[in-house]
């Protein structure tokens, strides 16, 4: 019983990359223009050039089978090779772990992915975690002393955070924080600095960080907030809560040994589907602060229809999605009995 | 939770603490201090000159670079042959001299002594033999081969000659050369496979500067390579920092986080100025670009093969053209859209381009009156009374669809302007943007719009810009008006073999003038580059030439420490 | 069925007034609806007027002419941002009609179908929820073209997965009801079930979502303004951000241009969030006190008020 849906739940994850991974690929590829011209607007750029362009790249092939191009509409031989096609090179490349180059920067892309991931997973990894503990500890409050002005005041506060425009409330920090307490304005290190130590050189990132971080933590802490109070209210009206009253168990233990174990259960689904949406938050964020990750280079990709890269960040992050999910769905299974039965 | 968990995010949380409060201590309110603060070694930053900017190389490779910051690197990285001056002349760098041959297609340059590559290895004839050749094999090179398009052999007969054989004679060699930067052979020679994708990261050259750190869109790290027999540096480096965001730029300027920025959003000039300590410059950039309002003129006899060439019928008729230059007021565009930082433009060949740039071109002055005139004159009458023209015998009205580039916002201001002041000469405008890809497949050579607002960047040599009007290139996709003049073709042929500077000059100056009049672009202005530096910081920045790049190689080169 | 709806609304709105946050929120949306369609009596200026100005009319300071000071093309920032709540509002309240009607049939067709078509209608939903949004608005973005119609669509076409996921498992609770099962015994058609039975039923849920999906799809559209994949002739909230950001705002020191039309995000998100919470509290009082609250000894748990009103008892899932 168990084997079979873990079993079921990873073949569906693997159908959705599968998916993800097609759909990566034509999306693209219906695309009006030619990656080539509307990247590069230099009267230097000569039809032979992007002729030889077009070829080190893979774009003079079809892009699969009956098809030369997708838009404009164009019917090609169907009768060919399928691995001279670009999707099958696409796909060939793609299992043998190739993500192509990048049209931007002639690098390959996988490179410049993983230059950025770390970047951004510091950056979303002190956010979320931030924005977890805090979020989470305002709603235990709010839920602990519902219908007080305490409750009143963390609700308000958590509905404001979450109604701030990501982009909005960074530029402002960015202002305040560099006027007011010199904070650096943009990137992750001061460049050209030789630093005297390990330690300097960290508190110079962190430094970097703080505002990005802030801001990150704002925006996500109030959703963190209502889930848990909303759960942890639910959890605290349960008869078994009265019980535990009535064995003469004091709120903190109650809190901590009998509703926040059951009201953990939202929060891992939600902290997981989050994921999907920091995504947006990341590309904000990082524009604003000049923060060399993940979000940064997807929005410097869609100016400049870099599609290898963007057809890699998105596969990676679409992968990331559905593995948390999976995790997710997991972790769920472990601690709510009930899931199993099901 | 298990209590390892809990420990690990109470350490984390004091070390995001632990920033903040170093973050809040007060710092000396002079300047670079974010800098100073965190780094306590002796003076390595104090000679270092950081340089804000929004953009950053796309690569490292000479041959691959698309952007103009990649350019600016290499220009401080590598040698070549020739140096472009602010003023638009050009000097000798490599070489000490050079000789042509009578029919004027054999060029012999002596190299200077003292050039040696970062990595310790002198610069011989054989590296710019190497590296021309090299540029003219790489045919999926963006751009650095067209500037060895009539090279026919390239010879070092010793270390310190090289002997450049063209097809034919060309009036501006000079300018084709200085962007075939010397590369050094004993690394370059095993990277002809696939150059393209060669990285570069150590990036040998032998030029003012050498790479010490890179890291994409975020740094170039640069140090001085004080042995440079024509440019030693005085500064001990310069940092290029990127910011993706132009409000961080000027703020980071006014902290003195950075002490020099190259662009700046042009509201800021006005705040900047009234800061102690800093100086606002502007004027021609160095690498010219044009802002352009495009007509659709293909018609049946020039429409390319593919093409729908839906233009406007009205636009095929000069004088409507030419009303609407006189309906559109440049002077607002420039005051709203650059703050006044730009002059009315005339032709594709802006002012950055120094001499080639025709001046004594009278433009079309804004007159909604005489718009109206000429357009009453030529018969394009509001027949039904609805304040729009109708084309003469009461056909289609004078709706023109007019497209830019969505993230451009310049354009959008640009063209909410224009559609008022058409709209008072009786052409109405439909407004829409769009996405770069839509723009460029519906521009050319597809020709489906009528009026779109776009922009080129070239390089300091007319040719390319004209080349733009010229009927051979409207099925490239390159002419993206669908112009065709056979007295404009015919000079375009002419310009390009006349030895004289004079008389390319004058030919040059005649294609403006034969341009200007048949109007397949309005164009709205040139753009003047803004640049802001911190005076308490560096002296000496080149700020009275004809073109303003504080980040050019000859400004870098020449600055000092303030003492 | 109609006379209870008639007095289930009355009950609805008493308990709807005691919840103040509720009325808040109410408040500060219709404040900012009146202010959308009064627009041209309440704004000073034009907005679409023809731009003739000087340099020195560019981000001009708060004054007496200009409450809220200039934009970057001399225009009035109080009227564009009045004039802005319109572009605003409406991209919230369509987007979202679209968002709830897709999401709220998938829901509630997967949910009381069962079987193979809840299996494929849920899964379709769980992939949609996979995928990053951005790629594929860059993509409807370039296929289409920027407008205001277009930035609905896309909006509305991309939020609508949660909305799907909740109405579902409220399908499936109230699915299991007696009355819904007999019903069915009785022989009643499945459509006629859906729109007597459960409909009535789960709307309470599907209006408290809209009213959270409007303040999503808000700023949603300031978003995709902010990253340039908006129309720029629209005059919504979001341009006017991103004109005051790409044009240099702050660095002018024209904080007006940036901070008043996130202002009015945030008010009508705000507005909205308040209105969708006080809802949810109010058609499910349960989660209003528990055993550890400090007022539980003197508010005994109240007989449920949306039981008085929908009929039947009903929860609501938390999440």
């Amino acid at each position: 019983m168990r084997a079979s849906y873990l079993l079921g739940k990873l073949a569906w994850a693997l159908f959705t990359i599968l998916f993800v991974i097609c759909l990566n690929f034509f999306l693209f590829r219906v695309l009006p223009g030619d990656p080539v011209r509307s990247g590069v607007r230099d009267p230097r750029l000569t039809q032979e050039a992007q002729q030889a362009i077009r070829e080190r790249f893979g774009l003079d092939k079809p892009v699969i089978n009956c098809f030369e191009s997708l838009n404009p509409v164009k019917s090609g031989p169907c009768l060919i090779n399928p691995f001279e096609t670009q999707f099958f090179l696409y796909v060939r490349n793609l299992l043998t772990g190739d993500l192509g180059i990048s049209y931007h920067t002639n690098r390959p892309v996988s490179t410049m992915l993983g230059e950025r991931l770390w970047n951004t997973i510091l950056l979303i990894g002190a956010g979320q975690i931030l924005a977890i503990i805090l979020g989470m500890g305002l709603g235990i409050l709010a839920a602990w002393k519902a219908r007080t002005p305490i409750d009143f005041g963390a609700l308000l506060f958590s509905l404001l955070a979450w109604s701030l425009p990501t982009f909005w409330l960074g530029i402002i920090l960015l202002f305040a924080g560099s006027r007011y307490f010199n904070l650096p304005l943009g990137g992750m290190i001061t460049p050209g600095v030789n630093f005297p130590g390990a330690w300097a050189r960290v508190s110079d990132m962190l430094r970097h960080m703080l505002l990005p971080t802030l801001t990150y933590t704002i925006v996500f802490l109030g959703e963190y907030m209502l889930i848990m109070r909303s759960t942890l209210v639910d959890v605290l009206s349960e008869d078994y809560i009265l019980t535990a009253r009535a064995k003469g168990l004091n709120h903190f233990q109650i809190l901590k040994d009998h509703a926040l174990k059951n009201a953990m259960l939202p929060m891992v689904t939600i902290i997981a589907l989050n994921l999907g949406f920091t995504v947006a938050g990341a590309v904000q964020i990082e524009t604003v602060f000049s923060w060399p990750g993940l979000g940064g280079a997807i929005f410097e990709a869609v100016g400049r229809r870099d599609y290898p890269m963007l057809q890699g960040a998105f596969l990676l992050l679409a992968v990331s999605v559905i593995f948390a999910n999976l995790g997710a769905e997991l972790l769920y299974s472990v601690l709510d009995p009930r899931i199993r039965a099901e | 939770m298990k209590k390892r968990t809990w420990l690990l995010i109470a350490a984390l949380l004091a070390a995001l603490l632990l920033a903040a409060c170093s973050a809040s201590t007060p710092q000396p309110a002079t300047t670079g201090s974010a800098e100073e603060a965190t780094a306590s070694t002796a003076d390595t930053g104090s000679a270092t000159a950081r340089i804000g900017w929004a953009g950053s190389p796309d690569t490292l490779n000479p041959g691959a670079a698309v952007l103009s910051e990649a350019y600016t690197i290499f220009d401080l990285v590598y040698d070549s042959m020739y140096q472009l001056q602010l003023d638009g002349t050009y000097t000798l760098e490599l070489a000490e001299s050079a000789d042509v041959s009578e029919d004027g297609k054999v060029w012999t340059f002596t190299l200077r002594d003292g050039f040696v590559f970062s990595d310790g290895e002198p610069l011989t004839a054989s590296d710019v033999v190497f590296s021309y050749n090299f540029y003219k094999a790489q045919t999926d090179f963006p751009f650095l081969n067209v500037y060895t398009e009539y090279f026919e052999s390239v010879e070092a007969p010793d270390d310190k000659t090289v002997v450049l054989t063209l097809s034919q004679a060309i009036p501006n060699l000079d300018s084709q050369l200085i962007f075939l930067f010397i590369l050094p052979e004993h690394i370059w020679a095993d990277q002809t496979e696939n150059a393209a994708e060669f990285e570069n990261l150590a990036m040998v050259g032998s030029g003012p500067f050498k790479l010490a750190d890179y890291a994409q869109n975020q740094f170039v790290s640069l140090e001085a390579n004080k042995d440079h027999p024509l440019y030693p540096p005085k500064v001990d480096g310069v940092v290029f920092q990127t910011f993706d965001n132009q409000d961080a730029l000027v703020q980071a300027l006014r902290t003195g986080q950075v002490d020099m920025i190259t662009e700046m959003p042009k509201p800021a000039v006005a705040t900047l100025r009234n800061e102690a300590n800093i100086a606002v410059v502007s004027g021609p950039p160095g690498s010219p670009s044009v802002a352009d309002i495009i007509f659709n003129l293909t018609n049946d006899g020039t429409c390319p093969e593919d093409g729908v060439c839906s233009g406007h019928p009205a636009l095929q008729d000069r004088t409507v053209r030419q009303a609407l230059a006189h309906a559109t007021d440049k002077q607002q565009i420039i005051d709203v859209v650059l703050l006044g930082f730009g002059t009315p433009g005339l032709t594709l060949i802006p002012d950055s381009l120094g001499v080639w740039y025709n001046d004594t071109i009278q433009d079309f002055e804004y007159d909604l009156d005489l718009a109206n005139q000429m357009l009453d004159d030529a018969g394009y009458a509001d027949t039904d009374g609805d304040g729009v023209r109708e084309m003469p015998g009461g056909g289609d009205p004078l709706t023109l669809r007019v497209n830019w580039p969505s993230d451009s916002t310049w354009s959008s201001r640009a063209a909410e302007i224009m559609s008022g002041t058409w709209a008072q000469a009786g052409v109405q405008t439909q407004l829409q943007a769009l996405d770069a890809d839509a723009l460029t497949s519906v521009c050319c050579p597809t020709f489906d719009y009528d009026v779109i607002l776009w922009g080129w960047g070239s390089d300091p040599d007319p040719a390319f810009l004209l080349s733009v009007m010229t009927t051979d290139q409207i099925p490239t996709g390159t002419s993206e008006s669908g112009y065709s003049n056979p007295e404009f073709d015919q000079l375009y042929k002419e310009q390009a073999v006349a030895m004289d500077p004079d008389e390319r000059k004058a030919i040059i100056w005649q294609m403006q003038e034969i341009a200007h009049e048949d109007v397949p672009y309005i164009i709205p202005f040139y753009d003047q580059n803004v640049q802001a530096y911190r005076t308490d910081r560096f002296q000496g920045w080149i700020t009275d030439a004809d073109k303003i790049e504080l980040s050019d190689m000859t400004s870098l080169t020449i600055i000092e420490p303030v003492q | 069925m109609e006379s209870t709806s008639v007095t289930s609304l009355g009950a609805f709105w008493r308990t709807f007034r005691q919840h103040p946050m509720a009325m808040i929120g109410l408040v500060m949306l219709l404040i900012a609806i009146i202010a959308a369609v009064c627009a041209p009596l309440i704004a000073p200026y034009d907005p679409k007027a023809i731009i003739r100005i000087t340099i020195d009319d560019i981000y001009t300071r708060p004054s007496p002419a200009h409450w809220l000071g200039t934009d970057d093309a001399g225009r009035d920032v109080f009227s564009n941002f009045i004039y802005g709540a319109r572009v605003s509002l409406t991209v919230g309240l369509f987007a979202s009609i679209i968002s709830i009607f897709i999401g709220g049939t998938i829901g509630i067709v997967a949910g009381f179908y069962g079987g193979r078509t809840e299996n494929i209608l849920m899964r379709f939903t769980d992939i949609m929820l996979v995928i990053p949004d951005l790629p594929l608005i860059v993509v409807i973005v370039a296929l289409t073209r920027p407008s205001l119609t277009n930035i609905i669509l896309v909006i509305g076409l991309l939020g609508w997965t949660s909305t799907a996921r909740l109405v579902r498992s409220q399908t499936l609770s109230v699915k299991a009801r007696k009355f819904v099962l007999r019903a069915q015994a009785v022989g009643a058609s499945r459509p006629y079930i859906i729109r007597r039975h459960i409909l009535p039923l789960v709307l309470p849920l599907i209006v408290v979502n809209t009213v959270l999906v409007i303040s999503l799809a808000i700023l949603n559209e300031s978003t995709l303004s902010f990253l340039g994949l908006g129309d720029p002739t629209l005059l919504s909230w979001g341009q006017m951000l991103n004109y005051a950001f790409t044009r240099g705002a702050m660095s002018a020191g024209a904080w007006w241009a940036l901070v008043t039309p996130g202002f009015g995000i945030v008010w009508v998100v705000l507005g909205c969030t308040l209105l969708g919470h006080g809802l949810e509290q109010a058609l499910n009082p349960r989660a209003e006190t528990h055993h550890l609250a400090q007022l539980h000894e003197q508010v005994a748990r109240p007989a449920s008020a949306a039981a008085r009103f929908a009929g039947e008892p009903m929860s609501l899932s938390s999440d």
